[in-house]
């Protein structure tokens, strides 16, 4: 099941492509890999939610969320016309802009080893490069599903904890992890390579025994 | 192995001392990640193998050794060399080569290829500031840079494979025992395999078994010699590895008495021909310890099966790890116990071998015997 944002104005809302609004739909593996900022919002699972009319400035609170609806209208979230379309909650930019997370430390690793449920990494202190190399064992289930065929050996990631703090100045410890994605070579990238390559010729030659 | 004369140790050792020039030394230095061996050739020549940072001195641990014995390591140090391209034997090594301006470098056979050039041009264009090759490449450069100026070949490379003299000294040699044909075939196939095709993931270039195409060197002076393992493990077959070496009937036959022990002292590179064939029966081992692994080596059966070989063994290194760094509680609570310091204090194994006499072992900072 995948989701799709809409933005509309100055309102984001997220919405599943196959229109389901049951949060159970989603399963809790997929909602903790949505990112920080969109987490804290309950689901709207009342397709009631959704009016037409020009776009107001909502002011989420606790009170909303608590009951599945806002009091204002949403107008502009929804698509005219298909009525299968529905948002699933919204966020206001206000929101988002005021949430922000502290990083505490954060380290760049490199996988040498996957045992079991877990893998082992050499880890790098990025917040203090002069602190000494360390070791994390990390489990598997750390990971999300969309990283884990990414944990390989001399793959790297980055660990990161810290705080994430809500729009009202409630703080939450947070550990993420994520894996550096590289991308397909390129014809133009391979070129570059080649190019980059020659200059090496006079010292590696074509043949071992030139 | 109760040969208690063979070795003695100077309790007033002076880290300050130079060896006398008829006498073979063999300085190895380790801090659970990392490697350099420093060998003193006869005649105050010197060839480093390997390199590690020292990061109280901030430089590679090989110079600031050699400096701080009275040597000129522009002119004194004659080979530099480049075991294989794993991490832990490069770090600073750049550097290493920069200030050594008589020496040349070594590489492995098994890395003169378009294959291996071409993975350095594709490590150029992705530029990982960790990358295995990274530092390769920097020394690669002073090298370039060196020939540019020189208009000749100073500084090599020289290609080092099984049973190759590398350096003649006036009472002594300086023969690899490897890469072995075996291994080059290996090291070639493998590194085709990193080079992917335009449209495939970039991937990693990082090869997962260099230590197959490890450097082994045995280094003569007079009628002492000491073999410098690398990270050579024990090989799957005949062709490969230790069981290679052992087997080979074109290596020089003098039997060591001095043994860096490979891949620090990990059952993987153990293979019990080496100690029949290659070693006289009293026999000094050192070994650094690796801890960035999830169960660090040597282990202590490691440890128990290397003291039945050996008749003394030491370790260059703390087994033990050096404290974390301080970290706010909030911090080591989120943590929760999965991380921890990869790294030991310092330590020096220092043998000197006089062409008559006992050996001398001396031991200097996290360093001990086992």
């Amino acid at each position: 099941m995948s989701l799709a944002m809409m933005r509309q104005g100055n309102q984001l809302a997220f919405t599943s492509e196959r229109h389901r609004t049951d949060r159970s739909e989603l399963g809790p593996g997929l909602i903790d890999q949505l990112p920080f900022f969109v987490i804290p919002y309950e689901l709207e699972t009342d397709p009631s939610v959704v009016k037409r009319g020009p776009l107001q400035d909502t002011e989420p609170s606790s009170k909303h969320l608590s009951e599945g609806r806002p009091e204002t209208g949403v107008g502009g979230l929804s698509t005219s016309g298909n009525a299968s379309l529905r948002p699933i909650f919204k966020i206001h930019p206000r929101q988002i802009a005021q949430q922000r997370s502290l990083v505490l430390q954060q380290w760049e690793g490199t996988v040498v080893e996957i045992k079991g449920d877990s893998f082992g990494a050499r880890m790098r202190n990025l917040t203090d490069p002069k602190g000494p190399e360390e070791w994390a064992t990390l489990l598997l289930g750390e990971i999300s599903e969309e990283d884990r065929c990414s944990v390989q050996p001399g793959a790297v990631f980055y660990w990161s904890v810290g705080y994430l703090i809500e729009p009202y100045g409630q703080r939450r410890t947070a550990s993420t992890i994520y894996f550096r994605r590289l991308p397909a070579w390129s014809s133009a990238d391979l070129e570059r390579a080649r190019n980059a390559a020659e200059e090496y010729r006079d010292i590696f030659p074509d043949s071992p025994v030139e | 192995m109760p040969l208690k004369n063979i070795v003695t140790s100077s309790l007033t050792a002076q880290l300050s001392d130079l060896p006398p020039g008829d006498t073979i030394e063999v300085s190895v230095f380790g801090k659970g990640i990392g490697e350099c061996v420093v060998v003193h050739l006869g005649a105050g020549e010197w060839l480093i193998a390997d390199s590690l940072i020292d990061s109280s001195a901030g430089c590679p641990v090989a110079l600031d050794y050699l400096r701080g014995i009275g040597v000129d390591v522009t002119t004194a140090v004659k080979l530099v060399v480049v075991t294989h391209w794993h991490r832990d034997h490069t770090d600073g090594i750049a550097e290493l080569f920069e200030q050594t301006a008589s020496a040349e470098v070594v590489f492995s056979q098994a890395l003169r290829s378009a294959e291996f050039r071409e993975l350095l041009g594709r490590d150029k264009v992705l530029s990982p500031a960790n990358s295995s090759l990274a530092e390769m490449r920097s020394l690669i450069e002073i090298l370039r840079e060196r020939r540019r100026k020189d208009g000749q070949q100073p500084g090599g490379p020289t290609w080092a494979l099984e049973n190759r003299l590398l350096r003649k000294t006036p009472d002594g040699d300086v023969f690899s025992l490897s890469p072995s044909d075996g291994a080059i075939s290996l090291a070639l196939r493998e590194i085709r395999s990193l080079i992917t095709s335009e449209g495939a993931s970039v991937g990693r270039l990082c090869a997962q078994r260099p230590n197959e195409t490890c450097i082994v060197l045995s280094v003569r002076l007079g009628d002492k010699v000491v073999i410098l393992g690398a990270d050579l493990e024990a090989g799957r077959d005949a062709t490969l590895g230790w069981k290679a070496i052992a087997g080979s009937r074109t290596r020089p036959h003098m039997r060591a008495s001095c043994f860096k022990i490979p891949h620090h002292g990990s059952s993987n590179a153990h293979e019990p021909l080496v100690w029949e064939t290659l070693f006289t029966p009293s026999r000094i081992g050192v070994l650094t310890p690796y801890r960035a692994l999830r169960n660090p080596i040597p282990t202590s059966q490691d440890i128990e099966r290397l003291l039945t070989c050996t008749t003394q063994l030491y370790c260059a290194g703390g087994l033990a790890a050096v404290r974390g760094p301080r970290r706010p509680s909030s911090v080591e609570k989120l943590i929760a116990g999965r991380l921890h310091s990869a790294e030991a204090r310092m330590g020096h194994v220092r043998a000197r071998f006089p062409p008559a006499g006992t050996a001398i072992v001396d031991t200097f900072g996290s360093a001990k015997r086992l």
